[in-house]
């Protein structure tokens, strides 16, 4: 049997290694690719402690969270998309619409 | 499980599902109606509002207790700040109607969203388990990042949205980190069986809880926007369209207070022997830690500050700082009231700065305002009145608010009387930077080509009721 | 050593050497393949732990679905590899040190403070269902619809807000937005051009005045 602690602490580790890349990437793609490392990190951390702890709830838990990181994951790449889209493409049009 | 111990009622989450009904409802009349029929929005959207504040007032009647299997309850923390989160979006869609048409942004998705991002908030001041509070979190902030970024031809909009977004989803990431670890120490996310837990002492990994109540603090803290954690909040105020910059300093965060409450002081506050008793020590302290921090970083760095909107933004970071000094106390009310007066009044402030700002925020420094005093006098009395309030000056609602919050604080827990001192003394420095505006307003002369801002009804009827209400609640409270 | 410790230890070797190939690579197609590969491996893990239904879930909706859209995003905006190296080297060279310390010593402490008291791993079975095992569908399905029934809904509203949301942002701007757009920035242009040149006749008045 693997211990608990040994998941907990890859997990840890996971995170840690998100939380770092948030910190020092300036591609904002891949900022955003720390931020999900980060959640699954925690997916792993609530599923290792459903199973030790035999409740259900934690993966229940861990259900919501891919909805809610799924549903992030589209607006943010919205975003991206946005803010990508008015500093790549300034013509004539849109230059107009910033100026006054 | 039987169905009848899963006590599934359904008045009992009626407000949130009166609004996410409106936005259906708002996204379908959009689909087909003709371009600019803003009325039907907006009017679809305050039916489904005043509807949902009934609702709230029959949550009385249905009970208090917890519903849905613990997933939400009903109490009178919730049935506030249902109220205050209603209020704060009735005021956004009165307002939203004349900022839309002045820049021709697309009506339909405005309302409908912030009708999801009130069902979200409702959401979360509902939750009674740990999964509601995440999910009435993440709807209502993600619904935020997107209404930040509604002027989409704006890079200032652009930016401030990318960077509440990534803001944001970093601390769900934390808070998410600290909710699993409970979830371990305690084998259970309903925040009553969590408090229970504590209390009986049955707790499987004391140091993980400990550990994972730090991770929800941190959390929590980046939400409200306090000190350390602010960094970029005056970014995103700076950059979004100032309604909505109005509508996330004080929904989301009244929602979050909300839940930051329920979680810490009702779950974590368990002040019996041995690890309860170490657990409520430590926590009190780090929030009396971060409370002083926060106060004093907003109104240090507002002295300086030359556009409004930034100004604001860091008064919004130095009022979070006061609501919190109530928190220490376990006293619910006294955040509830705070809570409700500041987003009134910071939604008014906002208000006044959207229609002086022009479409397109062209004109938000605190130079654009000066000497218009009385050429627009209800614009400028309101703002007056607002800044005051915000101040805490007397007779206004914000400093009755003020008032209770501290000397509830003062009275009851008197090791933190320092925590009072250090918010009083910044009270008074904050008085400077609110009035600094009114003065540039009334005594300085008037800059040239100074147009006379359009002002629709809407706009005025959610303007002066609250300036008006603000001065004599004050009296009367 | 059993063979469910060499899993894991497999699995998470995999994990950890992709996370670290997600922060430190450039080009950001090999970060979302590093990322896909941590999905993978955790996917792994959620195998060794019987939980069956998020693995398979992990990777229907995490890595193929989510990913793809990162994909997709990056072949969109045509994101290139990071031009400059230095400043990336010094950044990494400061941090690598005491990040390795740091990661240590996590591991460390998260292992003494679990490892005092473990618990007896309650039975694999179920609390309501004695009959399904812990992670499999029966078992979620069960829970879902019966304690979690309002989350679970909730989630259908979060997914509608985020469809609205994300199409709202990320459309092409149609000519009708281009004109209504500037239609209203002109009229108050306008209107501030009449001010202004009425304020400069009233000066022009005084002074002659």
């Amino acid at each position: 049997m693997v211990p608990l602690s040994w998941y907990l602490a890859l997990s840890a580790v996971l995170f840690t290694i998100g939380v770092v890349g948030v910190i020092i990437q300036r591609n904002v793609i891949v900022l955003f690719m720390c931020v999900e490392l980060m959640l699954n990190a925690v997916n792993l951390t609530l599923v290792s402690f459903s199973r030790y702890l035999g409740d259900i709830t934690g993966q229940l838990f861990v259900f919501i969270v891919m909805a809610v990181a799924a549903a992030e994951a589209a607006v943010g790449l919205a975003i991206i998309i946005s803010l990508f889209r008015n500093r790549e493409t300034l013509n004539v049009d849109e230059a107009d619409l910033l100026k006054l | 499980m039987q169905l009848e111990t899963l006590n599934l009622n359904y008045w009992a989450i009626a407000p949130e599902v009166i609004v996410s009904i409106t936005a259906v409802v708002i996204m379908l009349i959009d689909a087909f109606s003709k371009r600019g029929a803003h009325r039907a929005n907006a009017t679809t959207a305050m039916i489904g509002l005043v509807l949902a504040l009934i609702s709230v007032a029959t949550l009385g009647r249905v009970g208090v207790g917890s519903y849905f299997a613990g997933m939400v309850v009903i109490d009178p923390i919730r049935i506030f700040f249902s109220i205050t989160i209603l209020i704060v979006a009735i005021l956004v869609v009165l307002l939203a109607s004349q900022f839309l048409s002045d820049e021709g942004l697309p009506p339909g998705e405005f309302y409908s969203l912030i009708m999801f991002a009130t069902s979200g908030m409702l959401l979360l001041a509902s939750a009674g388990d740990l999964v509601t509070v995440f999910l009435g979190l993440e709807i209502a902030s993600i619904t935020t990042y997107v209404l930040a970024g509604y002027r989409r031809y704006d890079i200032r909009s652009n930016e401030s949205s990318l960077k509440y977004f990534l803001l944001g989803s970093f601390s769900t990431a934390f808070l998410l980190y600290g909710m699993a670890l409970t979830y371990g120490a305690t084998r259970t996310t309903n925040l009553d069986g969590i408090r229970q837990a504590i209390a009986s002492g049955q707790i499987i990994y004391p140091q993980l809880l400990m550990i994972g109540a730090a991770m929800m603090l941190v959390g929590f803290g980046f939400k409200i926007a306090s000190a350390p954690f602010h960094l970029w909040t005056p970014d995103v105020y700076e950059g979004a369209p100032t309604i909505v910059t109005g509508f996330m300093g004080t929904g989301p965060k009244a929602a979050v207070f909300a839940a930051f409450l329920r979680v810490f002081v009702g779950s974590f506050d368990v002040p019996v022997e041995g690890f309860g008793l170490q657990l409520h020590n430590t926590w009190i302290t780090a929030i009396a830690v971060i409370a002083i921090l926060t106060m004093t970083v907003g109104n240090v760095i507002a002295l300086s500050q030359k556009n409004i909107k930034r100004m604001l933004a860091y008064s919004s970071i130095a009022h979070a700082g006061y609501a919190l000094v109530g928190f220490v106390t376990g006293n619910f009310a006294t955040v509830a009231f705070y809570m409700l007066a500041y987003s009134i009044m910071n939604i008014g402030a906002f208000a006044v700065i959207q229609i002086l700002a022009r479409a397109g925020d062209q004109k938000t420094q605190i130079a654009d305002y000066s000497g218009i005093g009385f050429e627009v006098p209800g614009l400028s009395f309101s703002l007056a009145v607002f800044l005051m309030g915000l101040a805490g000056i007397p007779p206004t609602a914000g400093f009755i608010s003020k008032f209770f919050v501290f000397t509830n604080a003062w009275e009851s827990v008197p090791a933190l009387r320092y925590l009072v001192i250090a918010a009083v003394i910044n009270s008074i420095i904050s008085v400077y930077y609110y009035l600094y505006p009114i003065v540039v307003m009334f005594f300085r002369p008037l800059n040239p080509g100074f147009v006379r801002p359009r002002v629709t009804r809407t706009t005025a009827l959610a303007i002066i009721p609250d300036s008006a209400r603000h001065l004599l609640s004050g009296v009367d409270a | 050593m059993e063979f469910t410790h060499v899993l894991f230890l497999a699995f998470a070797a995999l994990a950890v050497v992709a996370a670290f190939n997600i922060i430190l690579q450039r080009n950001p197609i090999y970060c979302a393949i590093g990322l896909i590969v941590v999905l993978c491996a955790l996917a792994g893990l959620f195998l060794t732990l019987h939980a069956q239904f998020i693995a398979a879930i992990q990777i229907i909706v995490y890595a193929g679905a989510i990913m793809v859209l990162f994909v997709f995003v990056i072949m969109l905006l045509n994101v290139r590899e990071e031009e400059s190296k230095t400043d990336r080297q010094k950044i990494l060279k400061v941090i690598a040190v005491p990040l390795f310390l740091a990661l240590l010593a996590e591991v460390f402490v998260v292992i003494r403070l679990v490892n005092n008291s473990p618990p007896a791993i309650a039975s694999a079975a179920d609390n309501t269902n004695p009959a399904a095992s812990l992670g499999s569908v029966e078992s979620i399905a069960t829970a879902m619809f019966t304690t979690y029934v309002l989350p679970f809904e909730a989630t259908s509203v979060l997914i509608l807000m985020a469809i609205v949301g994300a199409m709202l942002l990320a459309r092409k701007n149609s000519k009708d937005d281009f004109e209504r757009i500037e239609q209203a920035l002109t009229l108050e242009n306008d209107e501030t051009e009449q001010a202004m040149q009425a304020d400069a006749e009233k000066s022009k008045e005084e002074v002659a005045a």
